[in-house]
């Protein structure tokens, strides 16, 4: 058996990132009544995310994320914030409600781990 | 002018400029913001119905007092702010949705707005709204044009506010209140030849 010391494990730096989070701003964007996908983190961190993103993406060329749906994993699931514009004719309540059930559904399709909590804000409405 | 007074960071002066500017170049900043939209909206309606009104004065060659319109830009920026959070239901337990206070608002601002002749001005939602089933009560104040027949202008208001309500939330809504705060003037007559002529 060799005594050379084990090849250093490579890690990709920085992490590629999810897909999730863009395959949920597609989804969401794509139910009728939707006509806008805002940031759904607060203003101040959206800011901040953006500035750290940008000096990210200056430093290593990988493009920054610009994904509005918010995807954070806990020990107990997903949870997930999404902030939507709806236009008219559509309502806001029924809006939100498929908004929601289609999130679920891609969800259980991906095979992701269970949301315990996804968050729909109807930010405006037309 | 104080930071929390701003939408999104930007003073509603910063908005009207790039109202003026018809939104170029784009700035993601106002345009990723559904405050500044909802703000913006509301001074596009206002200007158009001023636009209409001074064309009119213009032709008339006539000049007109406008002190209602600074009111109700002061309501639209204040009211553009998103608020309180008022829920939605949903029969499953993963699900946490809401409508902000100020996308309400706006929504009614914007059914006022579409009854000729009547521009809403301050609009309130008292209560806790935030509280499933609890009874709000919706505060307007409206400036409608000087010789309309208000009673039957406040009807078809609250018409208009109730069905806007009931599309967009579930809001226990135990009154529309409406007041007439201000009367904005007619295309003044022209004026009278005159009596030595």
């Amino acid at each position: 058996m060799s005594d050379a010391p084990a090849p250093e494990k490579v890690t990709p730096d920085p992490a590629p990132e999810s897909p999730l989070p863009r395959q949920l701003d597609e989804l969401v964007l794509a139910v009728p009544g939707v006509d806008a996908l805002y940031s759904a983190a607060p203003l101040v961190a959206t800011v901040v995310a953006s500035v750290v993103a940008s000096a990210v993406e200056a430093v290593t060329g990988q493009p920054k994320s610009n994904s509005s749906v918010s995807v954070s994993e806990k020990k107990t699931g997903l949870e997930i914030a999404v902030k939507i514009g709806v236009t008219a004719p559509y309502a806001a309540i029924d809006v939100s409600r498929r908004v929601h059930d289609a999130i679920t559904e891609q969800l259980d399709q991906n095979g992701s781990p269970a949301a315990t909590e996804i968050a729909v804000t109807v930010a405006r409405i037309d | 002018m104080k930071s929390s007074d701003k939408l999104a960071g930007h003073t509603f002066e910063e908005l009207s400029d790039y109202l003026d500017r018809d939104r170029s170049p784009a700035d993601p900043s106002i345009d990723g913001s559904p405050e500044c939209e909802i703000a913006l909206r509301g001074m596009e309606r206002l200007r158009n119905t001023q636009r209409a009104l001074l064309k009119k004065d213009v032709e008339l060659e006539s000049e007109r007092e406008d002190s209602w319109v600074s009111t109700i830009l002061q309501a639209i920026s204040i009211e553009a702010r998103a608020g309180r959070d008022i829920p939605i239901s949903h029969p499953s337990s993963t699900a946490r949705l809401s409508v902000t206070e100020g996308a309400v608002r706006g929504i009614l601002r914007a059914a006022g707005d579409s009854i000729p002749n009547i521009i809403v001005g301050r609009c309130r939602l008292d209560g806790d709204v935030s509280e499933p089933g609890a009874p709000v009560t919706v505060r307007v104040d409206a400036t409608v044009l000087e010789g309309e027949i208000i009673p039957s202008l406040v009807v078809a208001l609250r018409e208009a506010l109730y069905v806007a309500l009931h599309q967009h939330t579930e809001l226990a809504v135990e009154a529309v209140d409406i007041t007439i705060r201000d009367l904005y003037q007619p295309v003044p007559p022209r004026a009278k030849a005159s009596s030595d002529e």
